[in-house]
């Protein structure tokens, strides 16, 4: 079995012929999970009894067309699973179990996925792929020494999962899948339920969906996607068929690219040359390259940074020790509180918090938050004036290829450095997908698009027109 | 020198909807610990809040009801602190658009009527509660019961437009009348579905400039608000006359000591870097719905004090009384309609039915006597069936089992005798029995008269018409 092509279409192709059996993939691509674990340390949770119990409740017809059942997926562990810890790469929260399932996991799971493990994220989410995670770096399957972003990027990139589930809250979803050399699409805010999702700034954050090619991403969104009622803030905008809307022609479609992106911070020189090849492609197929000004789009990161340490520093205010997660001894509430947050959080998200309570308090409010919130309005109509005149926007997804793994965590900064493309998705609530490029190269990193408001399948559409001519050699485990 | 209190009061009241306001769990009081909780209301990760219609709309009318401007958009904040009873790490509240402000409440002082004004009326949810063994400082743990985290909330801010405890107390029995009527709240103070903060503070008779306050709290009657206002007020005039100053502080009242004690202080106050949660979106009350709501209040007290002294002719005294609770005032306004001579039927309600009320312990919603039954004792005086001594006795036999007053009558034999000649004979033995008063009263003793009317009514167990029996007596001995 070659591990590393196969999309959810093959795999129903081959359930369907008899090629393989549920039993049979499903133990193949455990082992293969365990192996990748070795190597990369994608997984903070692989539980072989859960995955089994999975696997053993799959009732679903195998094999049918868009079908999800039997196919294996990842997710990010800050998704609460029943009976499988949620750790949010945290120390504190190292033995938490969830007594629900996240409105995502129910919807996989009725669908027949195969969750196979709970893969490596930043603490809590935060931060632009930093390396954050208590349980230690992931490495990139296309080169050791680098970062995959998150784990849920390097187990699909390294064949023990066909699709992830992840939070991106900035571009964290986004960056992993440019590094990484898949696909990454985080969906307008409210397509897709956070019940369940552990987040650090709701206002931000949301489900995106990790794989290697439009159609697969189309039918994970189709599963996902959909009103929740226990989540107030998801929409019950009707969800399409998005494997037909991938279809078609780009020609005639509007593609804005920024005027002054090249001056973007920490630009490197091949991101730049292959956004430009990419952009060459899309002429080619009929698309109109537009120039369009979207003056604070370079201020998105830092308004996202403060925005989200103000919004982190209350949300996550009850990892306490009080009822949950791990508690230090002592016989004093605010010292029991504080020596339990000392030991159980991280260095940049204990620093991370301590800037949003400075940036939320009655000194700082108007200066900072405040400020942050008039800036984010400021964007959003930007980029609503700009996608009035354009389909979508086109960037780079990172100005800079995956930083090695030394370097990433190293970070002293609040606003990441990485997400200075991303973050305006994040803000504004707009769909945004990462496209691969240069995965000729062992260093692949993106190009990002984003759209109208659940306008998701036009992204899809371009993804899958691109991705058409490309043969990728995946790297070999 | 003399000082001029100020005083504001902080009112928390318990909502009266059956589930709390971000989740399905049940507000009943009084549950197993920790027995109506959920994910959303323990705060567990990943859980979200869903805010529950019926207390925006009950806060809505409480609003209404204390006279404030409705707002028509607002966002529920994070009120951020760190304590054991808070699930969340924050209180969601309405820090930046209350639902209601600008209203006031009238209440009667000696006479006259004061105008309290509302600062403003705000919805959110309660906290847990914490438990110890004994002290909270010599317990060996904390305990913390969440059953009331998430029970929605509204506080009710004065100004600080009161002078003294008793109009304190005052306004919150007025508070409390009017949120009753509006079926909002139970407003129980002793289980603390309605509580009590006051902020304190004295000046100079005469003086523009505030001083400094104390917020006194865990006053949990009405009578341990007055208390511990007035105890405050004394506290805080020594210390001025020492000619120190009072201390910014959050005090804590002791019901069995009498006496307030310091809490924490006020320099190092909170910092709640309250902003909208995003996980609550913002709301925009709809003007019809603000209208719908206005339309279903029922009549309130004032309106109806009103009404009973208008249309009733009945003395303020009485109309005030009528209509302490809402229950009382729909009785009488039922018992005024089955019979209507409206003072009569006050008298009644403030002498008799009130009396046994208070007497028996009974609420008038759980009094058997029913607003029919009540109308057919009155008729029965009217036409002269019973004396009006009988029927007290017989509202006694109504108000112990619910019967109605004909059958008591019937079956007791209390009939009034108004037959001329049955009295006659009646008046004529007493007349020969008691030779000495007769005299006296022929001799000019008019008080004798008294007694023999006293001896035909003993005689005739109470039965006799006494205006008859005053009459034939009279014609008799002149």
């Amino acid at each position: 079995m070659n591990f590393s092509n196969l999309t959810i279409q093959e795999v129903n192709h081959m359930y369907k012929e008899g090629q393989t059996t549920l039993n049979e993939l499903s133990s193949k691509f455990f082992d293969r999970a365990k192996n990748v674990q070795d190597k990369y340390n994608a997984f903070i949770t692989l539980d072989s009894d859960y995955y089994n119990n999975v696997v053993e409740d799959i009732s679903e017809e195998l094999g049918e067309d868009h079908s999800l059942a039997g196919i294996p997926a990842v997710l990010g562990d800050n998704i609460c699973t029943k009976n499988l810890r949620t750790t949010c790469g945290s120390k504190i929260m190292e033995n938490y179990i969830s007594p629900f399932n996240a409105q995502v996991v129910d919807k996989l799971l009725e669908a027949g996925v195969i969750i196979s493990g709970k893969g490596n994220i930043d603490e809590f989410g935060a931060g632009d792929s930093k390396g954050s995670s208590y349980y230690g770096h992931s490495k990139n399957p296309w080169n050791e020494k680098i970062t995959p972003g998150n784990g849920a990027a390097c187990a699909i990139a390294s064949g023990t999962a066909l699709f992830g589930l992840a939070s991106d809250a900035s571009g964290n979803l986004r960056q992993s899948a440019a590094y990484c050399g898949i696909a990454g699409l985080k969906p307008t805010y409210g397509r897709v339920s956070r019940y369940g999702l552990i987040d650090y700034a709701p206002s931000l954050d949301q489900i995106g969906i990790l794989a290697k090619n439009a159609r697969d991403i189309a039918l994970v969104l189709a599963c996902t996607a959909g009103k929740d009622s226990r989540d107030v803030t998801s929409l019950d905008n009707p969800v399409p068929k998005y494997i037909n809307e991938i279809q078609g022609q780009l020609e005639g479609l509007k593609v804005g690219i920024v005027k002054n992106w090249e001056e973007a911070g920490s630009l490197e020189n091949e991101v730049k040359k292959s956004f430009q090849k990419e952009i060459e492609t899309l002429k080619e197929k009929g698309v109109k390259i537009i120039e369009v000004d979207i003056p604070s789009l370079f201020h998105s990161s830092t308004v996202t940074a403060i925005i989200g340490a103000v919004e982190a520093f209350s949300n996550l205010a009850n990892f306490d020790g009080v009822r949950f997660g791990c508690r230090a001894e002592s016989k004093h509430l605010h010292e029991m509180y504080i020596k339990t947050r000392t030991e159980g959080l991280g260095t940049y998200l204990k620093r991370f918090l301590t800037f949003g309570a400075m940036a939320s308090s009655e000194k700082h409010f108007n200066s900072l938050f405040l400020t942050a919130q008039k800036m984010r309005t400021k964007i959003i109509k930007e980029l609503q004036k700009t996608l009035e005149e354009v389909d979508m926007i086109a960037t780079p997804t990172v100005p800079f290829q995956a930083p090695s793994l030394e370097s990433s965590g190293k970070d002293e900064g609040i606003t990441g450095s990485a997400d200075v493309f991303t973050s305006a998705a994040n803000l504004a609530g707009l769909p945004a997908i990462s496209i691969p490029v240069n995965i000729d190269t062992s260093t692949p990193t993106g190009f990002q698009l984003m759209g109208r408001t659940f306008e998701e399948g036009t992204l899809l559409k371009v993804l899958h027109s691109l991705e058409i001519n490309k043969n990728i050699q995946w790297p070999t485990v | 020198m003399k000082f001029e209190p100020v005083i504001g009061l902080e009112i928390h009241v318990e909502l009266l909807t059956n589930t709390k306001i971000f989740c399905g769990c049940s507000t009943t009081f009084g549950a197993e610990p920790n027995s109506q909780t959920c994910p959303v209301c323990l705060g567990l990760p990943g859980s979200r809040p869903v805010l529950n219609k019926r207390a925006v709309e009950f806060a809505i009318r409480a609003a209404l009801a204390l006279n404030c401007n409705i707002v028509d958009y607002t966002t529920f904040d994070r009120k951020n602190y760190f304590y054991a009873d808070l699930p969340k790490g924050y209180q969601i509240s309405q820090y930046f658009y209350p639902t209601g402000t600008n209203g006031y409440v009238d209440i009667n002082v000696n006479g006259e009527t004061k105008r309290i004004r509302i600062h403003q009326l705000h919805l959110e949810e309660d906290t847990g509660k914490l438990l110890h063994v004994g002290d909270i400082l010599a317990s060996p743990y904390s305990r913390v019961d969440f059953n009331r985290a998430g029970v929605p909330l509204v506080e009710i801010v004065t100004e600080p437009d009161i002078k003294n405890s008793e109009e304190a107390r005052l306004f919150l029995q007025k508070l409390r009348t009017i949120l009753l009527y509006t079926g909002i709240s139970d407003c129980k103070m002793e289980e603390g579905s309605m509580r009590c903060d006051a902020n304190i503070s004295i000046m100079p008779k005469g003086s523009k400039t505030f001083g400094n306050k104390t917020e006194l709290k865990n006053m949990n009657s009405f009578r341990s608000v007055q208390r511990g206002i007035e105890y405050e007020i004394t506290r805080q005039s020594k210390i001025l006359k020492s000619n120190q100053e009072v201390i910014p502080e959050t005090r804590h009242w002791n019901e069995s000591k009498g006496s307030t004690t310091a809490m924490r202080s006020k320099y190092l106050a909170s910092d709640y870097r309250c902003f909208p949660d995003p996980n609550v979106i913002p709301l925009e009350t709809d003007k019809d719905w603000i209208d719908q709501i206005r339309e279903a209040l029922p009549e309130l007290p004032d309106e109806k004090q009103a009404r009973f002294v208008k249309e009733y002719g009945l003395p303020e005294y009485d109309a005030e009384v009528l209509t302490s609770t809402k229950e009382l005032a729909d009785f009488y306004d039922e018992t005024v309609t089955l019979f209507n001579e409206p003072k009569t039927v006050s008298n009644w309600f403030m002498g008799e039915l009130m009396g046994l009320l208070n007497n028996e312990k009974v609420e008038i919603t759980q009094c058997k006597v029913t607003p029919q039954n009540l109308a057919n004792l009155l008729q029965l005086i009217d036409k002269g069936t019973i004396s009006g001594k009988i029927a007290k006795n017989v509202f006694e036999e109504m108000f112990k089992d619910g019967k109605d007053p004909q059958a008591i009558v019937e079956e007791k034999g209390l009939i009034q005798i108004s037959d001329t000649a049955e009295l006659e004979k009646v008046v004529e033995e007493v007349v020969e029995a008691n030779p000495g008063p007769v005299e006296d009263f022929k001799g000019g003793k008019k008080k004798a008269l008294g007694f023999l009317v006293g001896q035909v009514m003993k005689t005739t167990k109470g039965k006799a018409n006494p205006q008859m029996v005053n009459k034939i007596l009279g014609d008799k001995l002149k």
